[in-house]
């Protein structure tokens, strides 16, 4: 078969499909009145509960500087906590509005790309979030203070505020260096690879390979 | 629900159900990650409706559509989690019997299609329905010239099949 002959056959196959093909109006109308959620919005819908649990990580923390307000270590954890929950929830929202603005009427290439940067917008997010990690002791801080009332800072030695130093150090290089490993050129890399499937998922991972298969060629 | 929305909605459906079908087809190889497809395009469908203008081939625009979901999800293979599951309803159900004669050539190019990445198979299917490649270009918003490669490389393909 070449081409014209294919192109002769889907001619014919595509006048007779109306003949063969019957379209399920009673079950569309049950999908549609179970109100299917396509995948789109299945993702704004998960944008939406990431941002809002954000939301409430935001007006906890600042509810909790408000009344214990002082220069504490307990204090100082929130507010850096803080800042990170707000660009969490900036992320969320930003991650909605462009998916809200996908239109799959589009030219495909078009349609990739917006697609492309929301995942990219999420890479970028999680990279900021992730360097949150060197402040790990800002967890621990208030979590003594929400628990226990104590501020474990005034109560630690020289010796130990040195050890939590170091160890943040050391997690704030290994931050540096897997953010910048972080790019599509190393997905080679099984770690890299995974992650990058993890935050921008499978599906928009995929999407990225067609697209440079296309680049490719 | 807008009462003249859903009608237009089930007019076009009715009228060009068979560019979804082959759309599905072409890109999912088992009939349950069809059903699927099939429900995410048309769940697009109805979503993109309201950019639907007169400047657009209403199968160009439907193309465009069912071809960008299509590419865009990635589905999992489900065939073997189902294996023994009997489809209950179909939203498109096709009668193999009224087309007995062509199956085998149909199922021949369906294979062929099915083998493409999925920027070929857009290409060639628009191709096949008589887009210019100034036209798919277009569709896809990539040069004609960038076209005019990939169907050729699409006729070794199908040659070194051949052979």
């Amino acid at each position: 078969m070449n081409l014209d002959q294919m192109q002769s056959m889907w001619q014919v196959h595509s006048e007779r499909l109306n003949e063969c093909m019957s379209l399920n109006k009673t079950l569309l109308h049950k999908i549609q009145s179970k109100g299917h959620k396509s995948e789109l919005n299945k993702l704004i819908f998960t944008g939406a509960i990431e941002g809002f649990v954000f939301f409430c990580i935001v007006f906890s923390l600042g509810s909790y500087m408000a009344l214990s307000w002082g220069l504490t270590a307990p204090v100082i954890s929130a507010f850096v906590l803080n800042v990170f929950a707000i660009v969490g929830l900036a992320g969320s929202v930003g991650q909605i509005v462009l998916l809200s603005k996908i239109d799959f009427s589009k030219p495909i290439k078009e349609t990739l790309n917006d697609l492309i940067a929301v995942r990219t917008h999420s890479l970028n997010v999680f990279k900021l979030l992730i360097l949150s990690a060197p402040f790990y002791m800002a967890y621990v801080f208030l979590g003594y203070d929400l628990v226990f009332g104590v501020d474990l800072f005034t109560h630690m030695t020289n010796e130990t505020k040195i050890v939590f130093a170091i160890v943040a150090l050391l997690l704030g290089l290994l931050v540096v260096l897997l953010i910048n490993k972080l790019k599509p050129e190393n997905r080679g890399n099984k770690l890299i690879g995974w992650l990058y499937q993890e935050v921008s998922g499978r599906r928009l991972t995929h999407l990225l390979d067609q697209f440079e298969n296309m680049e490719k060629d | 629900m807008n009462i003249d929305r859903h009608k237009m909605y089930l007019d076009i459906l009715e009228k060009h159900k068979g560019i979804v079908f082959k759309v599905a087809r072409s890109y999912c190889s088992n009939e349950f990650d069809r059903e699927d497809l099939v429900q995410e395009i048309l769940a697009q469908i109805w979503r993109s409706l309201d950019t639907y203008n007169d400047n657009f081939k209403i199968t160009t625009w439907l193309y465009r559509v069912a071809l960008n979901v299509a590419i865009s999800f990635y589905r999992k293979d489900k065939s073997s989690a189902y294996k023994h599951t009997e489809m209950e309803d179909k939203l498109l159900s096709y009668d193999m019997n009224k087309e007995s004669e062509h199956e085998q050539n149909l199922s021949e190019l369906y294979e062929f299609i099915n083998g493409l990445n999925d920027i070929d198979k857009a290409i060639l299917m628009m191709y096949l329905e008589g887009e210019s490649q100034s036209e798919i270009g277009t569709n896809l918003n990539i040069t004609t010239s960038n076209v005019s490669t990939k169907i050729s490389r699409i006729k070794q393909k199908l040659s070194q099949k051949k052979a």
